[in-house]
């Protein structure tokens, strides 16, 4: 099903809004590098329209195991929205012996994929309510293990966006406190999932709060 | 005269908000460039004496440029202007030669603060 970009969504917003998940996607790394004692590689944000069925699509893609995600409710300006935590369940596992957990059985998968939204979506979506000087406050938080457990969310939306990037975890080597973790390969994607009416709020906010700036 | 001054970010916003954010009465001849192979070849060009870096970037990344003007011993001034506010960010950068680094987003304040701590205004 192929569904026409909202007219709104232009090259300035799309740059509008990357930069606007760049400084939260920051926080993010930070957060995660505290918990992880590594440092976080960072992805250039992208900035797509997509459908739920482009989001598992991508899902699919991106995975081409099993799939494994997190989804974290928000509410901004009276909507709401989505961040999906999207991790291959080996990543899940690596991040797992990071923290010194295990990762063997359903509960355990839960349990990290919890943990891990945790550590990201009290931060990343309170940056960009804090950038946009807007009220956010952050709903349920479901894991998801299997396709068949993804909720249609979003699926009203034919105009929802999504803001994606990627987090990649380094083995460290110029701190002498990380030099002595073993190296690791982990990486997963973040994305922010929201009605295109929203978005288009975020930007223009967004905009006219840098304009004021100046 | 005017020092020439390369911004590198692949974000537009980013470029105009750190062009904005300069000194009025700084003399600068501004160059923008969108990822660190157009920097290297504006810095090639003596167009980058002095430089605002971005970090995440495609093509070519803010880490990779530093890397790049230690290898080929280009002269430019590097200011990191990073969302990526990673302990260890700031570490390799500093490590890797920029003079310092500035997190995102930058204001004039921070800026000016900045530039003068160096002695660059």
């Amino acid at each position: 099903m192929t569904v026409p970009f909202a007219n709104w969504l232009d090259d300035s917003h799309r740059d509008q809004l990357k930069e606007l998940v760049n400084l939260a996607m920051g926080d993010g790394a930070k957060a995660l590098s505290n918990v992880t004692l590594r440092y976080i590689q960072l992805s250039v944000p992208q900035v797509n329209q997509a459908l739920t069925q482009d989001l598992i699509n991508h899902c699919k893609f991106a995975r081409p195991s099993e799939f494994c995600c997190c989804v974290q409710e928000y509410a901004a300006l009276g909507q709401v929205g989505w961040l999906f935590i999207v991790i291959n369940p080996s990543d899940l596992k690596t991040y797992a012996s990071l923290l010194d957990r295990d990762c063997v059985d359903e509960a355990d998968h839960e349990n990290m994929l919890v943990q891990l939204t945790g550590v990201l979506a009290p931060v990343i979506l309170p940056r960009i309510a804090k950038e946009l000087r807007v009220s956010l406050k952050l709903g349920e938080v479901q894991p998801i293990l299997g396709l068949h457990q993804l909720p249609m969310v979003g699926a009203e939306g034919v105009s929802a966006v999504n803001l994606a990037f990627s987090y990649a975890v380094e083995a460290p080597s110029e701190s002498e406190e990380l030099a002595r973790k073993p190296p690791v390969e982990m990486a997963f994607d973040v994305i922010m999932r929201a009605p295109a009416d929203l978005v288009k709020q975020l930007a223009e906010k967004f905009s006219s709060r840098l304009d004021a700036s100046f | 005269m005017a020092i020439p001054l390369l911004i590198c970010d692949d974000s537009n916003m980013a470029r105009k908000q750190v062009a904005k954010s300069l000194p009025p009465s700084w003399e600068v001849d501004i160059t923008f460039a969108t990822n660190g192979v157009e920097a290297l070849a504006a810095i090639a060009e003596g167009k980058g004496e002095m430089m605002f870096l971005d970090l995440t970037m495609p093509e070519m990344d803010g880490f990779e440029v530093l890397e790049n003007i230690r290898k080929k011993d280009l002269k430019s001034v590097v200011i990191v202007i990073s969302g990526d506010i990673q302990p260890q960010a700031r570490d390799r950068v500093m490590a890797l030669g920029a003079l310092d680094f500035i997190k995102k987003p930058v204001s004039p304040e921070k800026l000016s603060e900045t530039l003068g701590k160096f002695g660059l205004l």
